[in-house]
């Protein structure tokens, strides 16, 4: 019975040790190289006197560094980790449509720069509708014409 | 006087009405809308407010926040879906008194407390803030450095997920915000040569790209999971008068009175926010509640509670913006970026550089509730129809006026990448437990508290041991310790199911 209880602990903590270490590698690695090198190449010293001006960003990156090493080592003395925001009983959700609706908006706004407001804007619903897993034309295209009438109110506004 | 006198001219002004009224009208159809949350839609709604003048731009925001908090009831109540976090406390009795044909009636106290709830906050507001800005002048640097060292730790230890996690995000906050020129040298700091970076992110894309587009991919993911699983609730069609008794209005009126103190106690407390305001209030209803009142199983006092809370919480939650320049919540964050938009910095010199514009916004407020009384309840059974929005317009939609919207600050497409970067930096730190609300609070009071801390430091000459010789700096210190203890306990930090 103990050594059930045992491996059952152990095969609890195994995922959460390696959670808690990929996250301190995650965001103690970027404060790192923030420290040691973007502040230091992307900051020039000031030539007047007073602070540095990368006093505020260094202070910044060594504390994110610091809670870091903390949350990890909290992680670790917890029995179980505090699960994140999103975990849903189905299981955490796939990024895949998130990151199509960012190439969509990536896409938009290309065209939005190119082409203007009108155009931008029908090409932006219409590819995020798409993005999200709508395939009916009809409403597509309802949504797009919606969307070219506030493009064009927002165009006429002036705004 | 001739300063309110003014104010309150502008305020009067067509421009203004229309906007405080068509702030309401949609701040109620946000409220309404499941999908869509009253930060996202005030992110959103900032960019629409650029060639206003700064009354009406203003006014108009406001209106989108006092009644989207107003409407986010209506899903509660109807759909056991709230609208908005902070009225999910409303689902506990509103649900239930729907199920049992008295919606109307629910939807009706939910009105009257929100507009109660608003009122006296407002009052509360327009009593408090001027005095308290005058006190917040004689406070020194060392002081604001301690205030906004407390108020990020408070807003941290508040948020979801651990203590860590939500300082690692206000601190990664105030990082990002030292993007831009030195305050001190005007040397460009990590810019990585780009002009536009000069000046810093811009605010407005970083407080639509954090709430409303990350939103958005979070919204958008859950559809899709409840789509897979296929969940759905009843809905409940409201019908009759629900005409309330004037006994029954009796009945409600100290639980509403006491949970309107809440709410505006919420509100002043930095990190609070509406939802623990509405369920803060809802818990002390319930345990002052009198032999007969049914509590989770439809009790009109437990709409009453959670939606005069989550009122009070707004307008209160304005008393430290405008006395000591600190953002208490995402919305308050949020209307910083907007009165910068107009040249206008909150803080305690807001009363003496713009008496005018202050006076005016306070009549705004008043006017505000007055149409969110008016609008809500002539909508009363129209707004229940919105509900049916499908997400797959609601997405697409914000995602367009995230992206026009971000174009049109600089008229550049550089602002819209700012957004897209840092709406997808949002979509992942909600995914791994840090909290988006400390991030962008932290990246508001930045520069305020960058400039502090230097100012700080030259005062004490480096030398941490004189802030000693600050009582109230130390207090407010010693008060961020004692958060960081109280809230690093073991009956926080340990999970519900593990062993004692």
């Amino acid at each position: 019975m103990a050594d059930r209880i045992g491996r059952g602990e152990r095969n609890q903590r195994s995922p959460k040790l390696l959670h808690a270490l990929v996250e301190l590698a995650v965001v103690g690695g970027l404060s790192l190289l923030a420290i040691f090198w973007i502040i230091p190449s992307q900051t020039a010293p000031a030539s007047v006197f007073g602070l540095s001006p990368s006093m505020m960003p260094m202070i910044c990156a060594a504390a994110i560094a610091v809670l870091a090493l903390l949350q990890c080592v909290a992680a670790l003395l917890r029995r179980v980790a505090i699960p994140d925001a999103d975990r849903t009983a189905g299981g955490r959700p796939s990024m895949i449509h998130a990151f199509l609706i960012v190439a969509a908006a990536l896409v938009g706004t290309f065209v939005l720069a190119r082409f203007g407001l009108l155009a931008g804007g029908i090409v932006l619903a219409a590819l995020v509708s798409f993005s999200i897993g709508e395939r009916r034309l009809l409403h597509n295209v309802v949504l797009c014409c919606a969307v070219a009438a506030v493009m064009l109110l927002v165009d006429l506004s002036g705004l | 006087m001739q300063d309110v006198l003014l104010g309150a001219a502008d305020a009067f002004s067509l421009g203004a009405i229309a906007s405080v009224f068509f702030g309401i009208l949609l701040g109620y159809v946000i409220g309404v809308l499941p999908g869509l949350s009253r930060p996202a839609a005030l992110a959103v709604a900032v960019p629409i407010t650029y060639s206003l003048s700064p009354i009406s731009a203003i006014a108009f925001l406001v209106g989108v926040t006092k009644a989207s908090a107003a409407g986010g009831a209506t899903g509660a109540i109807l759909l056991n879906t709230p609208g908005e976090p902070s009225s999910a406390a409303t689902r506990f009795d509103g649900y239930p008194l729907a199920r049992a044909g008295r919606a109307t009636e629910a939807l009706k106290v939910a009105l009257y407390a929100s507009v109660f709830g608003d009122v006296v906050a407002t009052l509360t507001l327009i009593a408090v803030a001027k005095p308290l800005a005058a006190f917040a002048l004689k406070m020194g640097p060392v002081e604001m450095t301690a205030v906004m060292i407390f108020a990020l730790t408070f807003i941290a230890a508040l948020s979801d997920g651990s203590l860590s996690r939500g300082l690692i995000s206000g601190v990664f906050g105030i990082f990002l915000a030292t993007v831009g020129l030195d305050p001190e040298s005007a040397t460009p700091r990590m810019t990585f040569g780009m002009i536009e970076l000069f000046d810093g992110i811009p605010l407005v894309s970083a407080t639509v790209g954090m709430l409303a587009f990350s939103e958005m991919l979070v919204q958008t993911e859950q559809y899709l999971m409840r789509r897979k699983l296929a969940m759905e609730t009843e809905a409940v069609t409201p019908q009759g008068s629900g005409h309330l008794s004037w006994r029954e209005v009796r009945r409600l009126v100290p639980t509403t009175v006491q949970s309107t103190g809440v709410g505006i106690a919420a509100g002043i407390i930095p990190g609070l926010g509406p939802t623990i305001g509405a369920f803060l209030a809802y818990a002390i209803a319930k345990k002052t509640a009198r032999p007969g009142d049914r509590y989770g199983k439809g009790e009109l006092k437990g709409v009453a509670a959670t939606e005069a809370a989550d009122n009070a919480v707004l307008p209160a939650s304005l008393i430290p913006l405008f006395a000591i320049g600190l953002p208490g919540s995402v919305s308050a964050a949020i209307l910083v970026s907007a009165f910068m938009l107009h040249g206008v910095v909150p803080g305690p010199l807001i009363f003496e550089e713009h008496p005018r514009l202050m006076y005016g916004i306070y009549v705004s407020m008043i006017v505000a509730s007055f149409f969110m009384l008016l609008v809500g309840r002539v909508g009363l059974h129209l707004f229940a129809k919105i509900m049916s929005v499908p997400l797959t317009v609601i997405v697409p939609f914000v995602i367009v006026f995230c992206v026009v919207g971000s174009f049109l600050e600089q008229d550049t497409a550089f602002s819209v990448y700012a957004m897209l970067g840092l709406g997808v930096l949002g979509y992942l730190m909600q995914r791994y437990g840090y909290s988006v609300i400390t991030f962008l609070i932290g990246f508001v009071v930045g520069p305020i508290f960058e400039l502090s801390l230097r100012q700080a430091l030259i005062i004490t000459n480096h030398d941490v041991t004189k802030v000693l010789q600050h009582p109230i700096a130390l207090a407010f210190l010693l008060a961020a310790l004692v958060a960081v203890v109280a809230f690093l306990r073991p009956s926080r930090e340990a999970d519900p199911q593990s062993e004692p």
